[in-house]
């Protein structure tokens, strides 16, 4: 059997599979409110939690795009494993104050956790907009770049007998049904099983990568010999971009809403810390992968200094497949896996755009059937309108995910800040949101995405941070005076002395 | 086993639970510090630029040291939420101010 009629045949019962997943889903279903559909009900055990957090966090930027930026930047890409790391270091600051809260008060969205911190401030419904917009505009992005990756893997795993203009449309179609039919749960039990395809296919790859190239030694003798700066020591400027780059995703992921959405659904704390312990090990098993497939394909792949770097793991995986027999099998596994990755991503972003939208942007806060509706119906129409952005080829993943990036990370102080700082007030918190953004957008577009190495993103949000800091600490806080007597200060300086939590 | 001992037992039970709760903290704030310091050494700024290429288990030395550093932070990182205490009920410190808006507009 050819490469193509393999690949469809495999893409076809996956896809059946995938179905009948979320038919499952839908039948599992307690009720029509917005909690059993966004989050599953709060029921999600250790081990789908886990791999929904896995499936959701690993990309088609982490399978598609990684590669190709390891193959440009060479070994110092090795810092896409600490900063995949660094998310579930960050999320340390996040969890154990956020998931108690998010129990005892129904959180759905994120923006429940910002209306409850900033309750009774006049500011509060513009902030909690703000956040919102700016999420929903990261996360479309986000869905986005999926949504082009699933279009390229799913052209190259038939060999074009699906085009990529029809994998797009038709993978968005199919998400958006299984999506809306089983929620969170169809969500999550189908990112499971994509998270197992996901770590099989990459398993294999690196196998036959190492192989083929007779070892980690032989790999970096020929990149040495082909492109000497790839395993040269990275000069300040770079080692500047790899802090920043740290520090920028693992700040910015923690709050993506589709993972803060996990962290209300799960069945429990322990089952949420047990999850995180296994997640740590995660990037060396995927990231780790990826860097090193990229950096081999050196001295195998010889693509144009302008041509997309995101074709170099499809022409690997090509190139393996040409071998036939089982490299063939294992090619169209990888191809799978990384159809899953993306496949789970998207998902997770539609549904949490859907009910990030009703809640937050439209101030639907019911948990009635109603709102729910709303939620599919709003998260359809964007899958709708960016279909069409998706069917322009020409912005590679690598880039896309950045802006993201240092849109999302500007709310940083409306969840991580906020936790901790208890004189923090609505008012500083959306001007430095404003400012944050202003400035990140601003330089972004005048051409300056880096600043001496740093992203501008993060450079703006320190902006953000002493605005936000200034003006809680040094403002008085109207109606939160008399609540909170002489307890000033930091969170953790004073927990003992909370109200009753 | 009667009452009495059941009694003394569970509360014994409950000491050891609290003196783990008293230890379990600090530690893991020392794990959370140790891996701040393995990600100021993994990046390779303190390095001399004009070193020849040296390999270390088949990668360039700084990659590998680096590669050391991110699997010491995956499992101190591991170690450390496996020490956290994730309540599931209102135990955890509450940093918004009690009001009656609060808690109505999110259980609506």
């Amino acid at each position: 059997m050819s490469f193509s009629a393999l690949g469809l045949v495999a893409l076809l019962v996956y896809l059946a599979a995938m179905l009948g997943v979320a038919e499952l889903a839908k039948r599992a279903r307690r009720d029509e409110s917005p909690s059993d559909h966004f989050l599953a009900g709060r029921q999600l055990g250790v081990l789908v939690l886990f791999l929904t957090l896995y499936a959701t966090a690993y990309s088609g930027n982490s399978l598609i795009g990684y590669p190709g930026k390891a193959y440009r930047t060479g070994f110092s890409f090795i810092m896409a494993t600490g900063f995949m790391m660094s998310i579930v270091v960050v999320f340390h600051a996040l969890v154990p104050r956020l998931r108690p809260l998010a129990v005892r008060l129904r959180f759905v969205t994120p923006g429940d956790w910002v209306r409850h911190r900033f309750a009774a401030e006049p500011a509060l419904r513009p902030l909690v907009l703000c956040v919102g917009i700016l999420m929903s505009i990261a996360l479309g992005n986000f869905l986005l770049a999926q949504l082009k990756a699933m279009g390229e893997v799913t052209s190259l795993v038939t060999g074009g007998v699906i085009p990529y203009h029809w994998g797009v449309v038709g993978l968005a179609l199919l998400i958006l049904f299984y999506e809306t039919r089983g929620g969170m749960r169809a969500v999550a039990w189908t990112d499971a099983a994509q998270g197992i395809l996901m770590l099989f296919g990459l398993a294999a790859l690196l196998v036959w990568l190492l192989m083929e190239a007779g070892g980690l030694g032989a790999v970096t003798q020929a990149v040495a010999a082909v492109r000497p700066e790839a395993v040269a020591l990275p000069d300040a400027e770079r080692c500047a971009g790899w802090f920043s780059t740290i520090a920028l995703l693992g700040l910015a992921s923690v709050i993506y809403p589709q993972a803060i959405q996990r962290i209300y659904a799960a069945r429990s704390g322990r089952a949420l810390a047990r999850s995180f312990a296994i997640m740590s090990f995660m990037p060396l098993l995927t990231t780790l992968v990826v860097t090193l497939i990229g950096v081999a394909a050196i001295s195998r792949v010889d693509l144009a200094p302008g041509a997309a770097s995101d074709g170099v793991m499809p022409i690997l995986l090509q190139e393996w497949a040409s071998a036939g027999g089982l490299p063939r099998f294992a090619a169209v596994l990888v191809f799978l896996g990384a159809l899953s990755a993306i496949m789970s991503t998207a998902d997770s972003c539609l549904l949490s755009l859907g009910s990030l939208l009703a809640r937050d942007v439209f101030g639907r806060l019911g948990s009635d059937a109603a709102t729910t509706r709303l939620g599919k119906r709003l998260a359809a129409l964007v899958l709708l309108a960016v279909i069409p952005l998706a069917l322009q080829r020409d912005v590679t993943l690598w880039r896309l995910i950045e802006l993201k990036m240092e849109l999302l990370i500007q709310c940083v102080p409306a969840f991580l800040l906020a936790l901790h700082l208890r004189r923090q007030a609505a008012l500083p918190t959306l001007v430095g949101l404003l400012v944050g953004t202003s400035l990140a957008v601003g330089l972004t577009l005048a051409g300056m995405p880096r600043i001496g190495g740093v992203h501008v993103g993060l450079l703006a949000l320190v902006v953000n941070v002493m605005l936000v800091m200034a003006g809680s600490l040094l403002g008085p806080r109207a109606g939160q005076l008399q609540t909170l007597g002489s307890h000033r200060g930091f969170v953790g300086a004073t927990d003992n002395a909370l109200p009753g939590g | 086993m009667g009452p009495a001992t059941g009694g003394r037992s569970g509360a014994r039970v409950g000491e050891q639970a609290s003196a783990g709760a008293r230890w379990r903290r600090p530690l893991r704030g020392l794990l959370l510090a140790a891996i701040g310091v393995l990600y100021l050494i993994s990046v390779p700024w303190y390095r001399d630029q004009t070193a020849p290429l040296a390999l270390s288990f088949g990668l360039p030395d700084w990659v590998a040291f680096a590669l050391a550093c991110y699997i010491a932070v995956a499992v101190l990182n591991a170690v450390a939420w496996l020490l956290t205490d994730v309540p599931d009920d209102a135990r955890a410190p509450d940093p918004a101010p009690e009001t009656e808006e609060s808690g109505r507009e999110n259980r609506a």
